[in-house]
């Protein structure tokens, strides 16, 4: 298996998850888990991906699964800082058009902020802490 | 006149393949994002493989003036029903897998031989800009 390095950080609105590390069907499940384990029904779920420089189709499975999940909750899914071999699997799929995509984390936070304005959360939690939790 | 680029068996230690394709690529003289291609499309093969298949087999690679050749082979073989699905199918592992592959290189071809299969990626070094 993969190694794969998860942290969490709780958002207005929602969850930060920190991806650090490779992305296949060997610890796709691990990253399900973990994000599922860390987020609420109605949560935004907002994935850090500047560190996970691959990801293959059981990963982009977990994305489309996450992304329909939150939707159903009336929340989003973000990315930002997709390294550039992910970015291209989401373009071969076409997937990129369907989900929400930042360059920055900091722009994926502000979006987060502002759609929290318009879909309230029954989650909203304390301004962002520092405090994670390392897989 | 061909170049051999690569023999590699399969096992379980996908990321040290990866980063070996990626050599390859680079080698081979394609372009960052057609390297990409490159990694993801041979990836889901030899994922095919450990997953589907016989969970042995092998990677070569090997480039021409036209193209990098990537050949994968799987000891066990495809089901005869395993097709390239024209439309991706996100519920499916398999069918999503070999949809990549296919838009990923220019060329797939998936040949069934007794106990055998070989799954064969091209993609072209002549039209290889980002």
């Amino acid at each position: 298996m993969v190694g794969l390095i998860l942290e969490a950080r709780p958002l207005p609105g929602g969850v930060l998850i920190i991806v650090r590390g490779e992305v296949d069907a060997t610890n796709a499940h691990q990253l399900e888990t973990y994000i599922m384990n860390n987020c609420h029904p109605g949560d935004h779920v907002l994935l850090d991906l500047g560190a996970m420089p691959f990801m293959d189709c059981a990963g982009l499975m977990v994305l489309l699964r996450l992304h329909d999940y939150t939707q159903q909750h009336g929340a989003q899914l973000h990315l930002a800082s997709v390294q550039r071999t992910p970015m291209r699997l989401l373009e071969l799929t076409c997937v990129h058009w369907a989900l929400a995509i930042h360059q920055q984390v900091e722009q994926a936070i502000a979006a987060v902020a502002g759609s929290r304005d318009h879909l309230p959360s029954d989650h909203d939690g304390p301004e962002p802490d520092l405090q994670s939790g390392v897989n | 006149m061909s170049k051999h680029l690569l023999h590699a068996p399969i096992d379980s230690d996908l990321e040290t393949l990866r980063a070996r394709l990626r050599a390859v690529g680079r080698q081979a003289g394609l372009a960052a994002r057609r390297v990409d291609d490159l990694v993801i499309a041979v990836h889901e093969a030899v994922l095919h493989v450990l997953d589907k298949g016989a969970g042995r087999g092998s990677v070569h690679a090997w480039q021409d003036h036209h193209s990098l050749t990537v050949q994968v082979i799987d000891e066990h073989g495809l089901p005869p029903e395993e097709s390239i699905p024209e439309q991706p199918s996100w519920s499916d592992a398999h069918s999503a897998r070999l949809w990549v592959m296919r838009q990923a290189c220019d060329e797939l071809n998936i040949d069934l031989r007794p106990g055998l299969t070989l799954v064969q990626l091209r993609l072209s070094l002549i039209d290889n800009h980002e």
